[in-house]
């Protein structure tokens, strides 16, 4: 049978199967009120809630190292606080924030690229790259919390020894475990992360450069 | 509301080409019929608006994260693929259809939106203004998937 008696044959059935199907306006209403979000709608959400949430933890732990920590400038055992620990602290933050805006930038720039209804190539130019980003955003975030754990237990072993004047001795043994504690949990904690988002994200963004890719081959084709 | 309810038929069509049970068809329906709703307020008149609906229920079937959760990559075929144990079964589909629809399973995300618009009578411009790539390139796209199709068809036979 040619093509051409195939397509005669499907509009055939293909009609009579999408006429079996046909909803009704209530049916349609009902279908569109009980919709869950899409992909992309899920990520939006995710990104409002997880500025929000750092935002309000951010803002909290200023409050609590300016309001209680910060008149005095010591700590609860009576230590003064070194000044240094403070702007480290503000650096980090800074960095947080830093890094939701910029995204917010890039993001905006892709959503730029086309409004409405875009064509294929658009679509899936817009999709890849709001997951790319998506997915650097959230390694980038991790890093920095990682960071965040790393020098918080490097300032309080630096001020503990400083102010407490241990011995040499102690002190290494006491570093080195608490070293290869930081690497450890911080090691499997950004794999495990990373592992997570992979198995959600992974196989669906590859599918996608896949499909973007055949799209460009057909363009770059030369039959 | 109307008009995409009238034209519901687009959806079915490209539900049936990209899923294969009933689940994931009604998903897709439910995630199209969304889309459209969304989107309809971007929608200028410039084109037809069937071909608007096409372009929209392709792109959300194309790059639906459900659909490749459950099956990853685009070009798998699933085992219970058009089986004809569902609707279609009682239209006595011919042998060659259920062949035509079983290669066309095989075909990639992108081929099957093209064999789709094809066999749903659009000519290459309207298929190029659909996918966005060009009319030279649907043709060359088209003499593949035919002898893609033709190849799958004798191997099924």
């Amino acid at each position: 049978m040619e093509l051409k008696d195939l397509k005669k044959a499907w509009i055939r059935v293909s009609d009579e199967s999408s006429g079996k199907q046909q909803l009704n306006e209530e049916q349609i209403k009902a279908m569109l009120g009980t919709r869950t979000k899409s992909l992309l709608e899920k990520i939006e959400r995710n990104i409002r809630t997880g500025f929000v949430v750092i935002l309000v933890i951010i803002a909290a732990m200023l409050a609590v190292d300016y309001l209680t920590v910060a008149p005095s400038g010591m700590t609860s055992d009576g230590n003064k606080v070194p000044r240094w620990l403070f702007f480290l602290d503000l650096g980090l933050n800074l960095l947080i924030i830093s890094l939701f805006v910029t995204f917010l930038f890039h993001y905006w720039k892709i959503r730029q690229q086309c409004k409405g209804v875009c064509d294929l190539r658009h679509t899936l130019t817009k999709t890849i790259g709001i997951l790319t980003l998506y997915q650097r955003i959230f390694t980038f975030l991790l890093a920095i919390i990682l960071l965040i754990s790393a020098t918080g237990f490097a300032a309080g072993y630096y001020t503990s020894i400083h102010n407490h004047n241990t011995s040499e001795g102690f002190f290494l043994s006491d570093l080195l475990i608490g070293i290869l504690l930081l690497i450890l949990i911080s090691g499997l904690l950004f794999y495990l992360i990373r592992w997570v988002f992979r198995r959600v994200y992974g196989n669906y963004l590859r599918g996608l450069r896949d499909t973007f890719a055949e799209l460009n081959e057909v363009e770059e084709g030369d039959d | 509301m109307d008009i995409v309810g009238a034209n519901q038929g687009i959806i079915h069509k490209v539900c049936n080409i990209y899923c294969d049970d009933e689940e994931d068809r009604n998903d897709l329906f439910q995630e199209i019929l969304a889309q459209l709703w969304k989107s309809y307020p971007s929608f200028r008149k410039e084109s037809k608006f069937t071909t608007w609906m096409y372009r929209v229920a392709l792109n959300t079937a194309i790059t639906s994260f459900k659909k490749i959760r459950r099956q990853p990559g685009f070009n798998r075929l699933c085992d219970q693929n058009l089986q004809i144990a569902d609707e279609m079964s009682s239209l006595e589909m011919d042998e060659n259809i259920a062949l035509l629809k079983q290669a066309v399973s095989k075909l990639s995300g992108i081929e099957k939106s093209i064999i789709l618009l094809f066999l749903e009578n659009k000519n290459y411009e309207e298929i190029a203004e659909i996918t966005g790539i060009t009319q030279n390139y649907v043709r060359v796209k088209m003499n593949r998937i035919k002898k893609k199709l033709k190849l799958l068809m004798t191997a099924e036979d």
